[in-house]
């Protein structure tokens, strides 16, 4: 399979600290690759460079063959990379059905003429939204929540929400910072099957985490971090028997999951 | 659309046809026009506050800049002034580009707010010294009254249904953009930028068109304002309009149409009204706006909504306790 995303010599600096250094990764298409790392060794950093929400200090990204580093993250956006954020991001006071129809922006053409003139065409594509979200919330397990205004469910439904408007742009490529954190051990289980069954939509998924749980579970390639450089990279097998990562980070949590 | 929903427009619609010929004073139709050009100068300026969620001081510039476009069209070339209204529109919006281009780039929250005061003082400015354009404090005098294929609006009759009639195009078209994918951009932004930008919306380009648009409408609010005065001066410029157009969002309600309207009208009507107090007026209306502010944070339509609302519980219950309720 051919690489969709490949990060070359990635660096980031911030003021002096070295965020990330040098970093090389490659993400195959259709795979769950799992990021992980101590805290600050510059997991949700990567996921910023790659998005275009920062740019990289040195080398490039490049996104099916074309280079995207440098570009604008609503641009990224377009080109098929969805994300969620490490601090859950939804649209705080909108209801939740339109919180997916908000998202769904770059499904969508209506002119504002159409909208204006309540033309058949934009009726047709009112329709179509809301239709699709209504599916998109049912995929989510968020069925009947759609009135809801979106700060009123809860961390776990907040969570899925936010999976949802991510699945709403219909990205090639998902990145997932931290998606089970704050969750407890049977939404944790939840999440797993949940992110399992959007993989069957031909989506390549990159989970950022710290609970190794869900990173056994779900990945078939798992890249190590600390202190923004790449020390491990492999099956999760390889990765739960590398003495440095162990030594550095894991240790007992491994034996554990 | 509900079939009441539908009755109730059409009696608005109706009163709103019906009441200003049958008012006993010449001055109370003054006082609808008046409010009608303050409300589409609110309503617009809640497109950027409440819409977009972000801070303006210099939206007056834009009532201005209309004025003076229609005014000035008028006076050195004779245009008419329907077509003035359109070229204020147009004007106005396309100042609001570079404008909001200028300042939106990065400023947010009270920078932005600084940035447009700015702007609108250095606006008032030109206009006030560039007194071979746009007349000095004197103004440019003796503007046509608006016609119509040779139907002139001429009295305060006229004025009334031109201006309710432009205020509900206004309201019309407000509404409308936020069921659209242009408005729900706008409003992915005012709720979360960074999210929105992960969804593929670009900030400067929506937040732009947004301010554009508002620019737009209030330039339609001063060129009408202007053909009934039939005179513009730059004292148009002038922050006092910023001010009217605070006091209406704030009062009203922000966010949901009909509070700039109500904002505009209690404006129009309290400066009126309270003539009376000669030199104390302002600190009158200050005092006035203090306790409604104090009593109605959210302003007095949706206050008005919550007593409506408990009004109407209040009566089904006691037609429930006199066992006339519908529930078993």
């Amino acid at each position: 399979m051919a690489p969709i995303l490949k990060i070359i010599g990635v660096s980031k600096d911030f003021a002096g600290l070295k965020a990330l250094h040098d970093v090389d990764v490659q993400i195959q298409e259709g795979e769950i690759l799992g990021v992980i790392g101590p805290n600050g060794s510059g997991k949700t950093t990567l996921t910023n460079v790659v998005t275009g929400f920062l740019p990289p200090t040195a080398g490039s990204v490049v996104y099916k063959e074309s280079l995207i580093s440098g570009l604008p993250p609503e641009i990224i956006a377009a080109k098929g990379i969805a994300r969620t954020f490490q601090i859950t991001s939804i649209f705080p006071n909108l209801t939740v059905e339109d919180n997916v129809i908000a998202a769904s922006y770059l499904r969508t053409s209506g002119s504002l003429w159409g909208a204006f003139l309540h033309t058949k065409a934009y009726r047709r594509e009112e329709a179509k939204l809301r239709q699709q979200s209504i599916e998109s919330l049912t995929l989510l397990g968020l069925q009947g929540k759609g009135s809801a205004p979106a700060n009123t469910l809860g961390l776990a439904e907040q969570r899925r929400l936010e999976i949802a408007l991510a699945l709403a742009i219909a990205p090639k490529l998902l990145l997932l910072d931290e998606p089970a954190a704050g969750l407890n051990v049977t939404e944790a289980l939840e999440l797993v099957h949940l992110l399992k069954s959007i993989h069957r939509k031909e989506i390549t998924l990159v989970v950022i985490e710290h609970n190794m749980k869900v990173i056994m579970q779900l990945c078939s390639r798992i890249v190590v971090l600390n202190y923004g450089v790449k020390i491990a990279e492999g099956t999760p097998e390889e990765i739960a028997k590398n003495d440095e990562v162990i030594s550095v980070y894991l240790g007992g949590e491994l034996e554990s999951a | 659309m509900s079939r009441g929903d539908v009755l109730k427009y059409l009696v608005i619609l109706a009163l709103l046809i019906v009441v200003p010929p049958v008012l006993p004073k010449e001055y109370f139709r003054y006082l609808i026009f008046l409010s009608c050009v303050f409300a589409i100068l609110a309503l617009s300026a809640d497109i950027i506050i409440s819409g977009a969620g972000l801070l303006t001081f210099g939206h007056q510039a834009f009532f201005g800049i209309g004025a003076y476009t229609s005014g000035a069209l008028n006076f050195y070339q004779g245009v008419e002034p329907l077509v003035g209204f359109l070229a204020a529109f147009v004007v106005s919006g396309v100042s609001g580009i570079l404008f909001g281009y200028i300042c939106l780039r990065r400023l947010r929250a009270v920078y932005l707010a600084i940035a447009t005061f700015g702007l609108g003082a250095v606006v008032f400015l030109i206009a006030r010294n560039w007194y071979q354009f746009t007349g000095g404090l004197t103004g440019l005098r003796g503007l046509d009254y608006p016609s119509l294929f040779g139907f002139e609006i001429n009295s305060e009759l006229r004025f009334c249904y031109l201006g309710l009639a432009l205020l509900l195009l206004t309201s019309y078209f407000i509404y409308r953009l936020w069921h659209s994918r242009l408005g729900r951009a706008i409003i992915a932004l005012r709720e979360n930028e960074e999210l929105a930008r992960s969804k593929g919306v670009s900030p400067i380009f929506y937040y732009t068109v947004a301010f554009s648009i508002a620019c737009a409408f209030a330039g339609l609010s001063g060129a009408l304002y202007v053909h009934e005065m039939a005179v513009v001066n730059p004292m148009l410029f002038q922050f006092n309009y910023m001010i009217i157009i605070f006091i209406a969002v704030l009062v009203g309600g922000k966010g949901r149409l009909p509070g700039p309207i109500i904002g505009a009208t209690i404006y129009v009507c309290l400066t009126e009204f309270l003539r009376f107090a000669e030199n104390l007026r302002y600190a009158l209306m200050g005092v006035i706006l203090l306790i409604v502010v104090t009593f109605m944070p959210s302003g007095v339509y949706p206050f008005l909504l919550s007593q409506a609302h408990s009004f109407t519980n209040f009566i089904k219950q006691w037609l429930r306790r006199k066992g006339y309720g519908t529930n078993p």
